[in-house]
C-alpha cells in the first residue's frame, strides 16, 4: 500500500516537472504569436526597415540572419565534417579520442558571449575584420562547431560496424570507404547537426552583438567588411525603445518571425532525424 | 589435388591484443583450389585466424602479431604492404550476411564500382556472371533494382559472395557462412563452396563437422589459440591424433 503510494506520487510529481517545463515553453510561444501577430503582414516581412524600424518591415534583418547564419554554417561545417571523420576513421588512441571529445563538450559549454569577445578581439581586432559580416560569420561558425560536430560525430559513429568492416573486405582505401559507406550512411544525421547548429546560430545575439550586426541603417552587405543587420539586434533595439508601442509591436513581430525561422529549422532537423532511423531500419 | 605452392602460409604467428595472447604457436599453409575448414569450439581462435590473413584486425585497439604470414608468397606483414590490394585477393565472408540499404544490383558492384569504376558500362553484364556464380542470378533476375534488405538470409549472404567475388579475390576466408541460416540456404551456400574451391583457395571456419567433412580436403583443429590437429579430411576425422580433437570431433 505504501509502495504504491510513494509510486503514484513519485509520477504526480515527475508529470508535474514536465507540465511545468512544457506549460513555460507554451506560455512564451503564445505570448510571442498572439503580440507578434498583428504586425505581421506580407509588406513587414518584404519591406526595409525605416525610421530606426519603427516603419517599414524587416527584410533586411530577415536576409541578414539567414547571410549570417549560412555563412557560419558553411564555415562551420568542413571544419566539423572534418574533424569527426579524422576522429572516427584515422585516430586510432583512445586516449586522443576521448580528449578531443571533452574539448569539444566543453567548448559547446562555453558561454556565447565569450565567443563574441574572444572573437571581437582576434577577428574584428587583431586580424582588422571589424564590425563586419566576415567577423560574425566566423564567430558564430566557432560558435556552432561543437554543436556540429557532435552531431556529424554522434551520426558517424551511428553507422552499423559491420558495413565498415564489410568496405575493409571488398579492399576499399579509407577515403573510398568514406566516399562510399560513411558518408551515404550518415547523410540524414550529418544533415540533423548542421541544421541545429544554424538553429543555434539563428538564435543567437550576444555573440554578434557587437561584432557583426549594425544597430541600424544596414542593408544587405555588399562585401563580407559590410555590417549585416539581424533580427536579433532589432529585436533589441526595438525593445530599448519600450515606451513607444509601435516599436514594442514591431519588436514583437521580428521575434515572431525569428521564431518561425528557428522553428522551421529544428523542423527541418527532426525530420532529417526521422529519415536517418528509417534509413537505419531498411 | 593441393598445388605445391601454397596461396596461404603462417609461420611461427602469435596474435595478442593488448598483450593478451589469442593465437599462439600458429604453423599451417592453405592451398589454392581446395578447400580446408578450420573447426573448433566458440572461442577458440578461429574468427581472429581468419581476420589475421585479410588483415582485419589492424583496427583493432592493442592488435599485435609476431612472425610471418605469406599471401601468394608476399609477406603481409611486412614493411610496405598494401593492405587494400591484399584485401581485394582475399574475399572475407561474415557469419551474418551483410547487405548495404541498396538494391541488390548496387550491392553486387558495390566494390567494382571502387575498384574498376571505367567498366560502369560492363557493369549489368559484370553483375549477371557473379551473381550467376554465386547461383543467386535466377532468384534475384526480375528484382535487381529492389532493395537488398527484401532478400531472406541465405540470398543475402549469396549477393555478400557475388559481390565479393567481383572484386576477383584469388583466396575465399568464410567466417562460419552458413550459421545463421536455414538448412535449404545451407544447401545453396555449400553449393557454392564446392564450385568456389575449383578455381579459389577457400578457408572454411565451420561449427557444422557435417559441412567440414561433406566440402574440405584439410581440415585444422584449433583450440585455445592453437592448432591441435590438421592433415586431410578424411584422416582427421576418422583417426584424430590429437587428444582435444578426439574429443571434439566425438561430440
Amino acid at each position: 500500500m505504501r509502495r504504491r503510494i510513494v509510486d503514484n506520487a513519485a509520477r504526480g510529481l515527475l508529470f508535474l516537472t514536465t507540465l511545468a517545463g512544457c506549460s513555460l515553453l507554451a506560455l512564451i510561444l503564445f505570448a510571442v504569436v498572439r503580440r507578434g501577430l498583428p504586425s505581421m503582414s506580407i509588406e513587414f516581412l518584404t519591406r526595409e526597415a525605416r525610421d530606426f524600424g519603427l516603419e517599414g518591415g524587416i527584410f533586411h534583418q530577415i536576409a541578414g540572419t539567414l547571410i549570417l547564419t549560412a555563412s557560419a554554417g558553411i564555415v562551420s561545417f568542413p571544419i566539423a565534417l572534418g574533424s569527426a571523420l579524422f576522429q572516427t576513421e584515422f585516430l586510432k588512441s583512445p586516449g586522443w579520442k576521448q580528449t578531443l571529445r571533452i574539448a569539444t563538450y566543453t567548448l559547446n559549454g562555453v558561454p556565447t558571449i565569450l565567443f563574441g569577445l574572444t572573437g571581437y578581439m582576434f577577428f574584428g581586432a587583431f586580424l582588422g575584420m571589424g564590425v563586419s559580416w566576415v567577423t560574425g560569420a566566423l564567430i558564430l561558425a566557432v560558435m556552432i562547431l561543437p554543436t556540429v560536430q557532435i552531431s556529424v560525430l554522434e551520426a558517424i559513429e551511428s553507422i552499423p560496424a559491420h558495413y565498415r568492416e564489410t568496405g575493409m573486405a571488398l579492399g576499399l582505401t579509407p577515403w573510398a570507404q568514406i566516399r562510399a559507406i560513411v558518408l551515404p550512411q550518415s547523410f540524414y544525421g550529418i544533415v540533423t547537426g548542421v541544421l541545429l547548429g544554424l538553429a543555434r546560430a539563428a538564435g543567437e545575439t550576444a555573440a554578434i552583438m557587437f561584432t557583426a550586426t549594425a544597430f541600424s541603417g544596414a542593408g544587405i552587405p555588399r562585401s563580407l567588411s559590410g555590417p549585416v543587420s539581424t533580427l536579433q539586434t532589432h529585436i533589441l533595439v526595438l525593445a530599448q525603445e519600450a515606451v513607444n508601442p509601435k516599436a514594442v509591436a514591431n519588436a514583437w513581430g521580428a521575434g515572431l518571425a525569428l521564431t518561425a525561422l528557428v522553428f522551421a529549422l529544428m523542423l527541418s532537423a527532426l525530420w532529417a532525424r526521422s529519415r536517418l532511423r528509417l534509413e537505419s531500419h531498411r | 589435388m593441393n598445388d605445391t605452392k601454397p596461396a596461404i602460409e603462417i609461420r611461427d604467428a602469435r596474435v595478442s591484443f593488448h598483450g593478451k595472447t589469442v593465437l599462439e604457436k600458429i604453423d599451417c599453409e592453405f592451398h589454392p583450389r581446395s578447400a580446408t575448414a578450420v573447426i573448433g569450439s566458440s572461442g577458440s581462435g578461429k574468427t581472429t585466424l581468419l581476420r589475421t590473413i585479410a588483415r582485419m584486425n589492424d583496427g583493432m585497439d592493442g592488435f599485435r602479431f609476431r612472425g610471418k604470414a605469406f599471401v601468394q608468397g608476399s609477406d603481409i606483414y611486412g614493411n610496405g604492404t598494401d593492405v587494400c590490394s591484399l584485401r581485394r585477393k582475399v574475399g572475407m565472408v561474415f557469419q551474418k550476411p551483410c547487405v548495404f540499404p541498396k538494391s541488390v544490383f548496387e550491392n553486387a558492384v558495390f566494390g567494382l564500382k571502387h575498384h574498376q569504376p571505367e567498366r560502369k558500362k560492363e557493369f549489368p553484364e559484370l553483375a549477371e556472371r557473379f551473381l550467376r556464380e554465386a547461383f543467386l542470378w535466377d532468384e534475384v533476375k526480375d528484382r535487381l533494382h529492389q532493395p537488398a534488405a527484401v532478400l531472406s538470409q541465405g540470398q543475402q549472404q549469396r549477393l555478400a559472395i557475388a559481390r565479393a567475388l567481383a572484386v576477383g579475390p584469388e583466396i575465399f576466408l568464410m567466417d562460419e557462412p552458413t550459421a545463421s541460416l536455414d538448412p535449404k540456404s545451407t544447401q545453396a551456400i555449400e553449393e557454392l563452396v564446392r564450385s568456389l574451391k575449383e578455381k579459389h583457395c577457400v578457408v572454411l571456419a565451420t561449427h557444422n563437422l557435417g559441412q567440414a567433412r561433406r566440402l574440405c580436403e584439410e581440415v585444422l583443429f584449433v583450440s585455445d589459440g592453437r592448432i591441435r590437429e590438421s592433415g586431410p579430411a578424411g584422416r582427421v576425422f576418422d583417426n584424430p591424433l590429437d587428444e582435444e580433437a578426439r574429443a571434439y570431433l566425438s561430440q
